[in-house]
């Protein structure tokens, strides 16, 4: 530091003492000793593009870790990209042709036949007990659900109506369990009950081979010539839609520990969508009439952990009936943390217990089968456990309603989130390459002589709407009647971390 | 300077692929050689049967679209009938359907739900505020809701176009919600069962007309043991001085038109012999309501009549129109927050006699003031806890 007294004028300069003496001009503290015993050296980063990209990914799935309340994360999950993730959609009621390996691969599950017997061992003579109690009054309901005439709205051809039967039939099952049950849980009392929930998952799949387009870029392109080949990560969209969902508060314990792997081939996908996360589900009756369970059980909650790992396991019991032919199954998630490498090399899996086919009763209520209200009972009584640390990727203030930012950034980033997920379109649509373009200024170029403006065409502002993010607009306009300050003419720009920021 | 013609040259293009279309289609006119070689006895043979086509070229006929069964049109019949759907509206409210049901009606409901419509717990209250949160607020399904128009305040503004919870679902997410929490409270509910989205019709001969009821309830709950009775028989024949409201010079049917085409089915939505109806829920589901509070109210009268006297003509003994046994029905009519209840005894289908029916009811109640978000938090204001603890009168009946 360069200690000057202030001098009247520079002839002056000679006469005046300088109390200190000014060392050589330097611009930064100077280290009392620059050398240590020990060297050390910066850690050497690998500078292969390959290593480059991983660091980027990895520090982007930090920031999102780091985000502490469950909107904020969505959000920057949704960030990179204006238009939307081209993901590819697993949904419930669209089966693919021979898809269950690809299912299991996608969600990264171990499929066990039977359920596990232990888990329900504490609850199985409390469950035996209690349907003997219930087993005339589900025969009144099966009686009332299937044998009477009602006179019902016609919801025309088809399973529509069949569909509408069971969910009668299901909401009256969930009246009675919940009221014989009531009795000896506490966590039934308290649990919310869905009708028709709206499930949808997202999550990043790794491991996947790339499609042509990509691999004749990454060949055409210098720096990318080597990475021809190299498995890529595509998004994922699950959506489910269960008949009735029952959810509480803690979530169940856990059937086993991490456990065993599993991995099988994968094929690629196709369409697009914005992501959604759901919350704890401990209990689930979906509605069927097909026979490829496997594939709907995968379609599970998948929690604000995308890009993080999860810190215990979560499980979720469900059912899956037309009213006459039960089955149930446990499923247990252990990590869903797909990308990059880890769908192969994840040292956890997530487990499926599926049960067999039971049926209820034969045509009549003759034969009311007890075991299957045994097993159903017994997945009402299951008591979940309190985690100490439920959300440990989470700030104290889990929802942006606790939020320090003020309240009027609050209500705009909660309403664009929620537009963002109403599936509703932009307001522009993403840019598209014209025919007409495409053959005569890509393919032939037949109009040298126009000027290069469109986003296809090299020129100084091209901008690939691809990679557009939902950060990227122009600053919303403040009319001065409106504004708060004369100066402040624009609104602030979004930004997951503070909510919107001023840039 | 020279004047060029008008040619009208757009056409050109078209008028040449009309000619094409014109003149491929020849027609062979007859021009009479065939007839003078015939006659000649030169013999003539039509171009068909000596030539063939080059090849086969059969035409499938496919059917791509499942074929439709075509809706069924009910016949136009002689008699007219007034048909009272849900989307009825009385214009006098409940005095013109007092004279369509032939009822009177009670402010206040009756003293046996009073009774039993006790103050909520702090642990009920809360549960109610968290299911109607729930439904109303923190279901995350997103469909197009209708339009919002403000005429009065902001009159030509463009409201944005919202996405959530449509009205039916809130209605049915918060009813069934509540319906669970009332099981809990009163012992042996779960002897009763649940039936969702019915119809209910009904035929019934008032005056000289013949009217038809046929109205849709979200919920039907019934029990295993018919409500008693709540005016004894002695009571039910004083009910006959009582004088009926006049709307002269209205009808009891203005704004329903008699129609031709309607069928005369009975049905009412729980068609077991063992179950009496119990409480019926009616949900009005139109995100705007087009009438006032008593045409409202009016409507929960004709909901209650047309349930009761369904199930009356399907199970109960009826002498000339009057029941032996009188038939008693709860119902709990709903839009978005309001709800209004009531209690109906059906003594007699014969709508022009004497004896009456008699209904209790009281204002409707809201059951809450605002539910929305405020800065990304979930607000419930204006709780009313009175509701609840009238459901709770009206589900301990049995």
């Amino acid at each position: 530091m360069i200690k000057i007294r202030p001098v009247a004028a520079p002839s002056l300069l000679r006469f005046i003492k300088l109390e200190q003496v000014c060392t050589r001009p330097c611009h930064h503290a100077v280290a009392p000793n620059e050398y240590t015993d020990v060297p050390k050296y910066p850690p050497i980063v690998d500078m292969s593009r390959r290593a480059k990209k991983k660091r980027l990914k990895t520090a982007w799935h930090d920031k999102i870790t780091k985000l502490p309340t469950v909107e904020q994360k969505l959000m920057e999950l949704n960030l990179p990209k204006y238009y939307g993730y081209w993901s590819g959609h697993l949904i419930d009621v669209c089966p693919k042709l021979l898809g269950l390996n690809f299912i299991q691969y996608a969600t990264r599950t171990h499929v066990v036949n039977g359920l596990p017997e232990e888990y329900y061992s504490d609850v199985k003579n409390e469950a035996e007990r209690l349907t003997t109690a219930v087993t005339d009054k589900v025969e009144h309901l099966i009686h009332l659900n299937y044998n009477c005439p009602l006179s019902r709205r016609s919801f025309g051809p088809g399973r529509a109506s069949e569909r509408h039967s069971t969910q009668n039939f299901l909401l009256g099952l969930h009246r009675l369990m919940a009221s014989t049950v009531d009795s000896t849980v506490q966590h039934i009392k308290e649990s919310v009950v869905d009708m028709q929930p709206r499930v949808e998952a997202f999550w990043i799949l790794g491991g996947l081979p790339p499609d042509e387009m990509l691999r004749k870029t990454r060949k055409n392109y210098e720096p990318s010539k080597e990475l021809e080949n190299d498995l890529i990560d595509r998004t994922m969209q699950g959506v489910s839609t269960p008949r009735l969902g029952v959810r509480v508060t803690d979530g169940l314990p856990e059937v086993v520990s991490r456990d065993d792997p599993l991995a099988t081939s994968a094929f690629v996908p196709d369409n697009k969508l914005d992501p959604r996360a759901f919350g704890f589900w401990p209990g689930e009756k979906k509605e069927h009439s097909q026979l490829w369970l496997h594939s709907r059980e995968f379609i599970t909650k998948f929690v604000e952990e995308y890009v993080t790992e999860l810190t215990y396991p979560l499980v979720q019991q469900s059912a899956i009936t037309d009213g006459q032919r039960w089955n149930f199954s446990v499923y247990q998630l252990n990590t869903c943390t797909l990308h990059s490498d880890l769908a192969t090399n994840n040292p956890h899996n997530n487990i499926l217990w599926l049960g067999e086919e039971q049926v209820l009763f034969e045509n009549g209520v003759k034969g009311l089968n007890a075991e299957v209200l045994t097993a159903l009972i017994s997945m009402y009584l299951k008591k979940g456990i309190e985690r100490d640390n439920p959300t440990p990727h989470l700030g104290s203030y889990k929802h942006l309603a606790d939020h320090p930012a003020s309240e009027e950034y609050r209500e705009m980033f909660q309403s664009h989130l929620h537009d963002l997920f109403s599936g509703r379109g932009r307001h522009f649509m993403k840019p598209e390459m014209y025919l007409w373009e495409k053959i005569y200024k890509k393919d032939f170029n037949t109009r040298f002589f126009e000027a290069r403006r469109r986003f296809f065409e090299n020129h100084y502002k091209q901008k690939d709407p691809g990679q557009r993010r939902l950060d990227e607009y122009s600053p919303i306009y403040i009319p001065k009647a409106k504004r708060k300050d004369r100066r402040v003419k624009y609104k602030p720009m979004l930004d997951s971390e503070e909510l919107y920021k001023y840039h | 300077m020279r004047v060029t013609e008008l040619r009208f040259a757009q056409n050109i293009g078209s008028h040449f692929k009309a000619l094409w279309l014109i003149q491929g289609k020849k027609r062979v006119s007859d021009t009479g050689a065939a007839a003078i070689l015939r006659a000649k006895g030169v013999p003539v043979v039509h171009p068909q049967e000596v030539l063939s086509p080059a090849y086969d070229r059969p035409f499938e006929k496919v059917d791509l679209l499942p074929r439709l069964e075509p809706v069924k049109e009910l016949e136009e019949k002689q008699t007219l009938c007034h048909v009272f759907t849900n989307k009825f509206s009385p214009v006098m409210g409940v005095s013109q359907v007092q004279l369509i049901t032939n009822s009177v009606v009670r402010s206040g409901l009756p003293e046996t739900v009073l009774e039993r419509a006790v103050e909520n717990t702090a642990e009920e209250d809360e549960k109610v505020k968290e299911a109607i949160l729930h439904a109303y607020l923190l279901d995350s399904k997103q469909i197009k809701l209708t339009r919002v128009l403000d005429v009065i305040n902001r009159p030509g503004w463009i409201y944005k176009r919202e996405y959530g919870i449509p009205v039916a679902r809130r209605h049915k997410t918060l009813t069934y919600q509540l319906l669970l929490l009332l099981d809990h409270l009163v012992p042996g509910a779960a002897e009763r069962q649940l039936v969702e989205d019915t119809i209910t019709t009904a035929n019934f001969n008032h005056s000289d007309r013949l009217i038809q009821t046929k109205h849709r309830a979200a919920f039907i709950l019934s029990s295993p043991n018919p409500l008693p009775q709540l005016l004894d028989n002695e009571e039910v024949k004083s009910l006959e001085e009582e004088t009926m409201p006049d709307i002269y010079p209205l009808s009891p049917f203005i704004n329903c038109r008699a129609i031709g085409n309607y069928s005369l089915e009975d049905s009412y939505g729980v068609g077991s012999g063992h179950l009496h109806p119990h409480t019926i829920f009616i949900h009005h589901n139109q995100s705007r309501m087009p009438h006032s509070e008593e045409h409202f109210n009016g409507m929960t009268l004709l909901y209650a009549f047309s349930h009761a006297a369904a199930y009356a003509k399907q199970i109960a003994k009826i002498e000339n129109g009057n029941l032996e046994k009188p038939v008693v029905v709860q119902v709990v009519h709903m839009h978005k927050q309001h709800f209004h209840m009531g209690v109906f005894q059906l003594n007699t289908l014969n709508l022009t006699g004497l004896s009456k029916n008699i209904f209790w009811t009281q204002p409707w109640e809201p059951l809450f003031g605002k539910c929305c978000f405020q800065a990304a938090k979930p607000v419930l204001e204006g709780y009313n806890p009175k509701v609840f603890s009238l459901l709770k009168g009206l589900h301990a009946q049995c």
